[in-house]
This record gives structure tokens, sequence and C-alpha cells, in this order.
């Protein structure tokens, strides 16, 4: 039993290793140094400071843009859950080019978020990009900048994150619709249910978990959503589509500031442990396992 | 139990060692190592001299070259050459592998504030200690720009300033001549005349705006601040830089839309090339696309202006670049004279690979017209020369901004708002001294 226990620790111990080395001693280091003031590669080693860093970031003006930022980041999440769930009910049943049609959606999920970022730079170009063009064939003279104005590259952000999360929903709503036993829906059907109050009414409760595990891994997905935003925008234009992993990135990697990041980075850690919290206690009402 | 107990104390030991390591990583006290090796003690055994040099150029644009030469003529000292990318990621590799004890040998400076932080940081060796070469007597007097505490951590290798690239062609089929003095009235006057359909009048690199606003303020203190100590950016002449950049996006619509360039990332040297931008107001480094005329097929000539200053007859205009390409020893190195001896060799001699890719070498004991006749080798026929020059070589006056890092990179948020008219060109020149000054404060405590 020992030796078999012995056996087991042995087979984790890489990844075990590794997630130490690479993950939870970073974390336990950042969670020190946001009560320090150490500023990377300055020479001086880490002093101190107690809750400093926390005044600091309620007082900064882009701390505060980046909060509201992040809070909008999270309505793409719901909208490409729902979008996902109608596709998977739509490919589900048998229609012409059916394979096809889920590669093709499911596409932009294996496909590198920065060069998906760079397609969507291209779509949205405000001169030359095919979407104004459309806008402009259509009779709107001054069609919107899209992501070269600080009124609209959070817009143009949204829409990217809606369509980039809509191909994984889909896939994970197809697994779980193939699970749902026939006789349910055959019954409804008998008993004369539309095919909206089978969607309502039947097919979307029957998928309650999975919606609930979409939005929970969708909500943390997009709080901490960096890489696409970034590639494009570098956070602006002034600062428009600055959200917490932009800002903590800024102060940590651009300024060097690595207290006041790691301050930033745990409080986004707690906002999406309090989402998830949320959540967990919500699902409670409308989760049917 | 006990097994709690040693996965508690293992889980504490990890945590403690990096944080010991962070303790002791910074070299906060300032005490550089002494190198323990001479350049000729590796003769004594047989192993040579392995130093490191990281720089910035693609190493196939000129410093493989510079290595390779330097290796055969020196068999106990061997240089490799890294290359990192000047930008933000870039640097943040070069400061980590400075402070983690990577081989890190010797080092190049392209930004004043960053080269400042190492020194602070003690990642750069007082050059005093080296008698034998007289860094003003090589380089001229815009060599003591890069002085800190009055000492020189780090040698200027080259002249790098920021110049307008022109499309001699277009210029001439407007009848326009090459302007060798200009303020931003005749700079937008060109580019208006010059765009057309498909051709931009000009383009040119992110937030080039600032080059004739701090040109403005360099004489009178190289930090952008007034005799008081407070920013310097809120005046009439950062206010009218700012209108005129205005005007050329959105009134003659000659210069394509700030915001509208960063996010949709044309690679503006191909722009130039391709014909697509009459104008490009850029640095030396455009050397590496118009001297490449096999994969950047072009039939017009380049010429060259001076940056443009804000009033033409500004007679406080600095122009913006000066010395650059400051090449800094690790104190860390064992091999800090064999360093030192690379260093002289490449700044007085052995950056001649580089010039291909427009780098003009500052010591005066630079065979300067080999370095030119390499530069346009081949595509001689391709230049204006006299303009090139002119610009190149002739007796501006230099400068080195100071602005700090942080204020720089604020400031770039304060642009993109003026130039998507969500802020006047007078509530964008406050912005700027706002930003500016609040980070003087921070700097002052």
């Amino acid at each position: 039993m020992k030796r078999q226990r012995l056996v087991g620790y042995v087979f984790i111990a890489p990844n075990l290793i590794g997630m130490t080395v690479f993950m939870l001693v970073p974390a336990l280091f950042s969670f020190y140094l946001m009560f320090t003031d150490w500023v990377f590669a300055s020479g001086q080693p880490p002093r101190f400071i107690g809750l400093d860093n926390f005044r600091m970031m309620v007082r900064d003006d882009l701390f505060v843009v980046s909060v509201k930022n992040t809070l909008l980041v999270l309505i793409p999440v719901p909208i490409s859950i729902m979008l996902g769930f109608l596709i998977a009910v739509m490919l589900n049943n048998r229609t012409y080019f059916q394979k096809t049609l889920r590669a093709f959606f499911f596409a932009p999920y294996f496909t590198s978020g920065i060069a998906i970022a760079f397609v969507w730079m291209v779509l949205f170009q405000p001169t030359n990009g095919p979407i104004n063009a459309f806008l402009r064939s259509i009779g709107i003279s001054e069609p919107p900048l899209w992501f070269a104005s600080p009124d609209t590259a959070m817009y143009a952000v949204l829409i990217m994150m809606t369509a980039g999360g809509i191909g994984y929903n889909m896939i994970i709503y197809l697994a779980a619709l193939q699970e749902l036993s026939s006789e349910q829906l055959e019954a409804a059907k008998m008993d004369g249910a539309t095919f909206g109050q089978l969607l309502r009414l039947i097919i979307f409760p029957l998928v309650s978990p999975t919606t609930f595990f979409l939005m929970i891994t969708g909500f943390i997905g997009s709080i901490k959503s960096f890489g696409m935003i970034y590639a494009i925008t570098q956070g602006g234009p002034g600062n428009s589509t600055t959200v917490f992993s932009i800002f903590a990135y800024k102060k940590a990697f651009n300024f060097y500031e690595m207290g006041y990041a790691s301050a930033v980075s745990w409080t986004m850690f707690l906002i999406i442990l309090c989402i998830t919290l949320i959540q967990w206690v919500g699902q409670k009402k409308w989760v049917h396992y | 139990m006990r097994n709690r107990r040693w996965m508690i104390a293992g889980l504490a030991l990890l945590v403690a060692l990096p944080l010991a390591l962070a303790g002791c990583g910074g070299k906060g006290d300032g005490n550089q190592k002494e190198g323990t090796t001479s350049p000729g003690a590796s003769t004594a055994n047989s192993d040579p001299i392995k130093l490191t040099l990281w720089g910035a150029v693609p190493s196939e644009n000129g410093p493989q070259e510079v290595v390779d030469n330097w290796n055969k003529q020196n068999p106990d000292i061997q240089v490799e050459y890294v290359r990192f990318v000047n930008d933000d990621a870039g640097n943040l590799k070069l400061d980590t592998a400075l402070i983690s004890s990577q081989p890190v040998d010797m080092y190049v400076n392209y930004d004043y504030s960053l080269y400042e932080k190492r020194i602070k940081a003690g990642n750069a060796l007082d050059l005093s200690k080296f008698s034998d070469y007289d860094v003003e007597a090589k380089m001229g007097e815009g060599a003591a720009l890069w002085k800190v505490d009055d000492k020189y951590y780090g040698l200027p290798t080259q002249k790098g300033l920021s110049f307008v690239w022109l499309n001699k062609d277009m210029l001439d089929a407007k009848g326009l001549p090459i302007p060798t003095e200009w303020g931003l009235d005749e700079f937008r006057d060109y580019a208006a005349k010059l765009k057309s359909d498909h051709v931009w009048g000009l383009a040119q690199s992110d937030y080039y705006f600032n080059v004739p606003i701090n040109g403005s303020l360099q004489k009178q203190s190289l930090q952008l601040t007034k005799d008081d100590g407070t920013s310097a950016f809120d005046n009439p002449l950062t206010v009218r830089t700012l209108q005129v950049y205005s005007d050329m996006m959105f009134t003659d619509k000659s210069l394509m839309p700030h915001t509208e360039q960063i996010t949709s990332k044309p690679a503006l040297d191909q722009m130039f090339v391709k014909g697509e931008a009459a104008m490009l107001f850029s640095t030396n480094q455009i050397f590496r696309t118009t001297n490449n005329i096999q994969e950047f097929p072009r039939t017009f000539k380049v010429a060259a202006a001076p940056a443009p200053k804000v009033n033409k007859d500004q007679a406080d205009y600095i122009n913006a670049g000066g010395l650059g390409d400051v090449i800094s020893i690790n104190p860390s190195t064992k091999h800090q004279e064999a360093a030192w001896e690379f260093m002289k060799w490449y700044a007085d001699e052995g950056m001649l690979p580089m010039a291909a890719g427009g780098r003009v070498p500052s010591s005066k004991d630079f065979p300067v017209d080999e370095a030119v006749a390499l530069m346009f080798k081949g595509v001689e026929d391709t230049y204006d020369l006299d303009s090139i020059k002119r610009v190149m070589f002739g007796d501006l006056p230099l400068g080195l901004s100071r602005l700090d890092r942080k204020t720089g990179t604020e400031q770039q948020a304060i642009y993109d708002k003026v130039f998507t008219q969500k802020l006047t060109p007078e509530e964008g020149a406050k912005e700027l001294a706002r930003v500016h000054n609040e980070n003087l404060k921070a700097l002052s405590k």
C-alpha cells in the first residue's frame, strides 16, 4: 500500500514539480511582493510598505478605467454561450455540410489567438477594411473607427471576444446534447411542445450543468483576457481598452513596478474568486443535475 | 501528520529561496565586482575567453559580421552576439539577464532612461577605470550627454538622429525642392501637395509628434523642465505642433490618422519604398529597407531632409538623436579588460559592417569614407547623396532627451486622445505637462 502510494507520487511528480516551481512559488512570491515597493532591476531589495499599493490603486485613474473595462469584457460570455448553444442545437440535427460547419465554427478555438486578433484588425480597418466598406455600401457615410477610436475600440474588442468564444461553447454543447435522452424529447414532442418550447423548457434546463461550466470558465477567461487585446491595441487608444491584465502587465513589464503589479494581480484574483463564488451559490437556483 | 510537516517545511523553503535570491540578487550597494582576468590571461591556458554582446540590431544586418571579423583577428577572445528586440519585452529580457547572472558581458543601450536605470542598479561598469581612451576627444561633445554623475558608463558608438526620408521623384514631379531647413508649416504644405489618391503625403513612426515638441524644450533642459523644475510641456510650441498634426490628419488628410496607424500597424518602411508614402519621418534604421532593393525594388531616388522645427526660424531647436548605440560592460563579467578591448576596436574600426544598415560611426578615428561607401554600396544611384550626407553628416545641434520612460509611455495615451479629437491641442499640452509633473513629483520622493 505504502509502495503503491509512492509509485503514485512518482507518477505525478513531474507535474507537481512543474506546478510548484512555475506556478505556486511565483504566486506566493507575488503575494509577498504586493506588500512591498519592489522595482525590478533597480538594484534595491523589496521594502515592506503594508497596504500602500492598494491605497495607490484606488486613487489611480487608470485602475478605475481598467476595472470598468474588465467588467465590460464579461458581456461577451453569456452572449457567446447563447449563440454557441443555438448553433450546437442546429448542428446536432441532420443538416447539409454538418461536419464542415462544425469545423468552421470550431476553427477559431484551435487557431492562435494572436492570428485571430490580426484577422479582426484587418476586418475592422477603418479606411480599407471590409466591414466599413460594407457599411459604406449600405449608405453609412461615416462608419465607426472600431479599434482606432477610444469611443468604439472596446465595442470592437467585445465583438471579437464574442465571436472567439462561440466555437468552444458550441463543441461543449454538442457533446452535452448528444448525451440527452431521446425519450424526454420525444415525450415533449408528443405532448405538443413547439421547437421554441422544447429549447427553452426541456433542452436548455437539461444542459444547465454545461452552461454553468461554460459560465464559470468563460468569466474567468474573460477577466484574464490579455493576448488578443494587447496584440491589437496595447490597451489603447487613450487607454480605452486597458483591462486588468494589461494594466498589471504595463505596471510590471513597462515600468518594472513589481510590487504594485502584484497587488493588481491579487486584486484580479479576488474579483475572479468573488464572481465564481456568486455563480457557485447561484447555481442552486437554475442548474439541474 | 509527519508527511504534512515535511510538505509545509518544503513549501516554506521553496518560497524562502526566491525571496532570498531577490534579496541578494540586487546590487543595491553599487559594489562592482572586479574582473579577475585580463585579456591576455587566457593565453596562459589554451581556452579562449568567451564574451557575449547583447544588441538589438538583427544579426544579419551587420553584428554577426562584426563579431566574425573580431573572432578571426582575436582567437583568444571570442565574442558571441545575442539579439534582443529594442522594445519593452526585449529590454525586460536584457534586464532579467543582467540581474540573474546570465552571460551578458556587454550590451547596447538605445534609450537614456534605461541606461540610467541600469547604472543605478549597478549593472553598468564605470569606464573611468580605463584611462587609455578619451571618449570626448574621440566622439565629440555629444558624448557628454551620456555622462551620469560626470562619468561614462558606456561608449556611444554611432551618430543617430531622426530625419525625414523623401521620395525625390515625387518631389520633382510637384516641383518641390529638397528642404534644407523647415518648420511644421512647410512640412504640412509639402505633405498636402504630395498626397494623392493612393499616396499619403507623410508617414511617420509612432509618437513622432514628440520630436518637434521635445526638440523645442531640450535647449532649456534635457529633462524637458522649466527653471523651477516643473514640466515645460505646456507651452505654445507644443500646442502648435499638436494643432498642425491634427490638421494634417483631419483637414488635409495627408497623414494617416494616428490611432488608425497604431491599430492597423502598417509597415511604414515598406509603404515608403512601395511609393505609398511620399515622405517618411523616421531614423537611419530605414536604410535596412531602402538598401535592400532585391527584396524591396524601387525606381525612385531617396533624398533626406532634417526633422522639421516647429517654426522655421526657431533658433533654439535641438534635433532629436545625437550619439547613440551606447555599449556598456556588465560589472559582473570576469573579463572586463577583454570587453573593453572589443569595445574600443568596435568604435574605432570594427563597426564598419553596421554601416550598410545606416549606422554612422561616432569615433573621429573611424574611416568615415569607408563607412559611407559601404552604406551606399551598389545602390549609389538610388539616393540623392548630397541631401543624405547633408543631413546625416551635417552640423545640426543634437540633443538627447532625458525624459523618464514612464512619462514617455503615459504621454502616448494623451497623444491618442488629441489625435482622436477627444482633447483639443491646448488641453493636450496641459495634460502632457500634468502627467510629467506627477512623475517628477514621484521621482523626487
